[in-house]
């Protein structure tokens, strides 16, 4: 299989992004709900929320989702 | 104006929803409202069915009576709720935009051992010194340092077959999955870094870097 380049582009920044510790998509998927709700409060991130951050940018399919999840509660 | 009870307690939701008769049969009928309205916003412009959509939400009453126990309470029942069955649906969608082709097929003629560019990509590389640089780097490291499970993890990832028909081909779990790939990116980075290219050399280095035609539309 041959990639192009926007698809090398996604493997070069992820690597940047990649973190010794970060968490799996079914612990993001635990944590996102608190997350959002927390961007939505304007509280400070710790931790564990940013971890949830840090997961987006080495993660497209959880990125899409957090997308949806922004676009399915948002207010109005 | 909605009849439909959204605004339980968490604890509350669990609650009905563990137990049986009138209480769980309400819970259930607000919690499809909840999800249906959710998923309808959340899967705007996609061009899903109804047909499609009362399956995703079908599934995921299933999928959330199975996870109550793993709510943590740490947010609203039914934001955890909705990120659930979006989870749901979108790999229904990533399933069905990628069809039936197999990790064998994907293989063939040697396409998981190494990091190849199309023709167009190449051209790009050839015009940016650093750009290439890392992506020799990138290329050697898959080549060499990876396991044979990191390297189709990581390669089969990048040409888009989704994580749950790979999991499901390779036999791994949604956890093991992640560690191959997650291990992949660590050994990528720690040669670039040995090499003396940090992340934010990575990152200029790509800065403004896409495919041609997509960039020309944009």
């Amino acid at each position: 299989m041959k990639y192009t380049l926007d698809q090398i582009r996604d493997l070069a920044q992820a690597t940047a992004e990649t973190r010794p510790d970060e968490i799996d998509c079914d612990e993001w998927l635990a944590r996102v709900a608190a997350y959002i709700e927390a961007q939505g409060a304007g509280a400070p991130l710790d931790p564990d929320m940013a971890a949830v951050e840090q997961h987006v940018r080495v993660c497209p399919d959880c990125r899409a989702e957090l997308e949806a999840l922004m676009r399915a509660t948002e207010e109005g | 104006m909605s009849s439909i009870e959204t605004n339980r307690e968490p604890e509350r939701w669990v609650a009905d929803l563990s137990a049986s008769g009138a209480a769980a049969n309400a819970a259930f009928a607000d919690l499809t409202e909840v999800i249906t309205r959710g998923l309808r916003r959340a899967l705007a412009g996609r061009g899903v069915s109804d047909t499609d959509l009362d399956d995703f939400v079908q599934e995921s009453l299933i999928r959330i009576h199975q996870k109550l126990d793993t709510f943590r309470g740490d947010s609203k029942f039914t934001t955890w709720a909705i990120a659930i069955s979006i989870r749901v649906a979108l790999t229904h969608l990533r399933k069905r935009r990628w069809g039936d082709v197999s990790l064998e097929a994907l293989s063939r003629g040697g396409g998981l051992t190494e990091l190849q560019t199309d023709d167009s990509a190449t051209a790009q590389f050839e015009q940016d010194q650093e750009r290439s640089r890392v992506l020799r780097i990138m290329q050697r490291v898959i080549q060499n340092d990876l396991t044979e499970r990191q390297r189709v993890v990581l390669l089969a990832e990048l040409g888009g077959m989704p994580k749950e028909s790979l999991a499901e081909e390779l036999g791994l779990t949604s956890n093991a999955l992640y560690k191959a790939a997650h291990d992949a990116r660590k050994a990528l980075k720690k040669r670039l870094t040995d090499e003396g290219i940090g992340e934010n050399e990575v990152r200029s280095a790509f800065e403004g870097a896409s495919n041609p035609s997509e960039a020309s539309t944009r």
